[in-house]
């Protein structure tokens, strides 16, 4: 093995310049790849959780609650809940909502306005915003108190902390303790609540990147169900996303009906599922298809330069092999020292291309790039390095097997 | 130690250019021996070396070393002969250029199926044996020729093979270098080496124990 390592660095430090360059190129296959499989993957994230629904025969629903009374403080006249949506639409199998809860905190005994929602169940399980302390909150029905999960905040709520929440319904308010079980972080996206809508409409529409900064008030987020099964329970009329899907035997002019009779109840907006999940599509691979030409020339030049560089230095070690063949090395060995070459170079690559992925995540530069490991990042690695090992071993290969130790020997 | 019966070798072997390099050859080398084989330039010299030292096949016969058929084995066998039981040393040398001298003198024991932990001091001692011990960090490519034959001898004697086989190994020396490089082969030889030297050049045969001379591919 010592030979073969000398031999590796030796004939890399030859020939430095082209093996810089191929290091380069990789390298750069590498940081381009991680930025474009994290920022798939960051995409995705928010598409799979909800991606039957996405896919199926339905329609995406925006609900306004100012809508309904043009006055927030008058809160009657909502749809309480999915059930009651459903009893009103040509029998949809399933809806998911957000829940707009009227609320405010009490801190010192002064009244704190916030941003109350409540979500159903499946939403609960299937999305978990990024959060930077605690955990998400749960639809275990056992949990002794209200849980919630709150913004950044001014008022010092934390993890654990135990808050009063006055909660409205039509008669009454109730002031409850509210346990703080996470706190999100800063312009994660949530599901529910809504902006105005730019560009065209993909899955997007259904979150919300919510920063206490710029809204101004904290929000905080429950379980609907958890709220409903209170004593005198607060009023949590459906509110902004939704999403509705139909068995594919429901017919599309049914369905449009539908949306004619939601936009009279509330529902600002609605839009075929159809053409939300084409664009949806379009945006979750648009990465793939920018940095893909990227990544495909700088492979050809990969191919080019590996190729050009392996043939040009296994012949000049052919008569060096032939030497380790006399002194007891079987000939087809002599492929090892190729391929510890190889793996020389596709290791400097990938250290070198972890140092630029770190100095691009620390500096300002990582707003341009969200980069996420992942094990699909892993696999890309993978796959690039077995696919350069082949390319730099095609010449060394048909080299070596073209000839035997003595004609080298003897010539 | 090494035992040759009737060995034939043709080149290009069915093709219209076919070449009967070796004819028919036998011959026993013993334990300890010193023997040249001499012959003019094409007499099938480094041919039968070249198969001696199990880095080319022959066509028909017979070659034992240390009683071990060298017929039909392993390529893995083969390097392991190479490696522990021939030492070979060329014309051009054959070191590695961008190694040091004892780099060089290290490969066998690197590809040596034995792992040991004293490889360096093995190949010091090699190197002490030829006087190039002061040479050891030299890269080889820096050493003048009777330096780098050396060099080569004491790779070729550091695993302690049975035979050591020698193709003109004075070819590219100058005279006094040429006379200094059959001393130390002699030398070998008075310390119970086995040493094959092909050479053509008279002097050098005659300061062997025996002579086997080749023409045309046979012995004569
Ligand atoms: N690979 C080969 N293919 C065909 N013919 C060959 C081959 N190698 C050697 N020969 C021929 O075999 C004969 C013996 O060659 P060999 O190299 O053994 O001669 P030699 O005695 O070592 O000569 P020299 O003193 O010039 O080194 C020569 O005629 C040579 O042309
Ligand atoms: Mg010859």
């Amino acid at each position: 093995m010592g030979a073969f390592i000398r031999t590796a660095v030796n004939t890399i430090k030859k020939n430095i310049t082209m093996n810089i360059i191929t290091t380069l190129q990789i390298s750069a296959v590498f940081v381009i790849t991680v930025i474009m499989v994290s920022a798939v993957c960051v995409r995705y994230r928010c598409y799979t959780p909800f991606r039957d629904y996405f896919e199926g025969n339905g329609l995406f629903c925006i609900f306004s609650v100012e809508a309904y009374t043009g006055n927030i403080d008058k809160v009657y006249d909502v749809i309480e809940d999915t059930n009651e949506l459903m009893s009103y639409l040509h029998g949809p199998e399933k809806i998911v909502a957000c829940h707009h809860l009227s609320a405010y905190a009490e801190v010192n005994d002064q009244i704190c306005d916030i941003q109350g929602l409540s979500y159903d169940d499946e939403i609960i399980d299937r999305y978990e915003p990024e959060l930077s302390s605690g955990r998400w909150i749960s639809t275990d029905k056992e949990a002794d108190m209200i849980e919630a999960v709150v913004s950044e905040n001014d008022y010092g709520w934390n993890v654990g902390d135990i808050i009063q929440i006055v909660m409205l319904n039509t008669e009454t308010s109730v002031k409850r303790d509210v346990k703080i079980v996470g706190i999100l972080k800063e312009n994660t996206k949530i599901p529910g609540l809504f902006s105005a809508r730019i560009g065209t409409d993909t899955y997007n529409l259904f979150y919300y990147p919510y920063s206490y900064e710029y809204e101004g008030k904290p929000l905080l987020l429950f379980s609907y169900s958890q709220l409903a099964g209170l004593e005198n329970a607060p009023l949590q009329g459906i509110y902004s996303s939704t999403l509705i899907r139909y068995d594919d035997s429901v017919s599309a002019e049914e369905i449009k009906q539908d949306q004619r009779l939601m936009s009279t109840m509330g529902c600002v907006f609605s839009t075929d599922l159809k053409e939300l999940d084409k664009n949806s599509k379009d945006y979750l691979h648009r990465h793939i298809y920018d940095l893909l030409p990227i990544i495909i020339v700088l492979l050809i030049l990969v191919v080019v330069s590996s190729i050009s560089s392996s043939a040009l230095s296994t012949r000049k070690r052919l008569r060096d092999y032939a030497i380790y063949y006399v002194t007891g090395l079987q000939w087809r060995q002599c492929i090892l020292i190729n391929l510890l070459q190889s793996v020389i170079i596709i290791i400097s690559a990938f250290i070198l291309s972890i140092v630029c992925v770190a100095v691009l995540r620390y500096t300002n530069l990582s707003d341009m790039f969200y980069i996420s490991w992942n094990k699909y990042i892993l696999f890309s690695f993978a796959g690039i390095t077995v696919f350069y090992i082949i390319i730099s071993m095609i010449m060394p290969l048909i080299m070596i097997f073209n000839v035997t130790p003595k004609q080298i020997l003897t010539k | 130690m090494i035992q040759v019966k009737n060995i034939s070798k043709i080149y290009n072997k069915g093709k219209s250019n076919a070449f009967q390099a070796l004819d028919n050859i036998s011959f026993s080398v013993e334990k300890g021996e010193l023997v040249s084989i001499v012959g003019t330039s094409g007499a099938g010299k480094s041919t039968l070396l070249h198969i001696l030292a199990c880095i080319d096949n022959y066509d028909a016969g017979e070659y034992y070393i240390d009683n071990v058929l060298i017929k039909n084995i392993s390529e893995k066998r083969l390097a392991e002969i190479r490696n522990m039981k021939i030492g070979l040393v060329m014309q051009d040398f054959a070191l590695v250029d961008d190694f040091t001298a004892i780099q060089n003198v290290m490969l066998p024991l690197d590809f040596s199926k034995e792992k040991r932990s004293d490889k360096k001091e093995k190949a010091m001692a090699a190197l002490r044996s030829v006087g190039m011990d002061k040479f050891a960090n030299n890269l080889s490519n820096k050493l003048s020729g009777g330096q780098k034959q050396r060099t080569a001898i004491a790779r070729a004697i550091v695993n302690d093979p049975d035979v050591i086989l020698a193709d003109e190994p004075t070819g590219a020396l100058d005279s006094k270098t040429a006379s200094e490089i059959m001393e130390l082969f002699k030398m070998l030889h008075n310390d119970g080496k086995t040493i094959i030297i092909v050479t053509h050049d008279k002097e050098i045969a005659a300061q062997c124990e025996r002579i086997i001379e080749i023409s045309d591919g046979k012995i004569v």
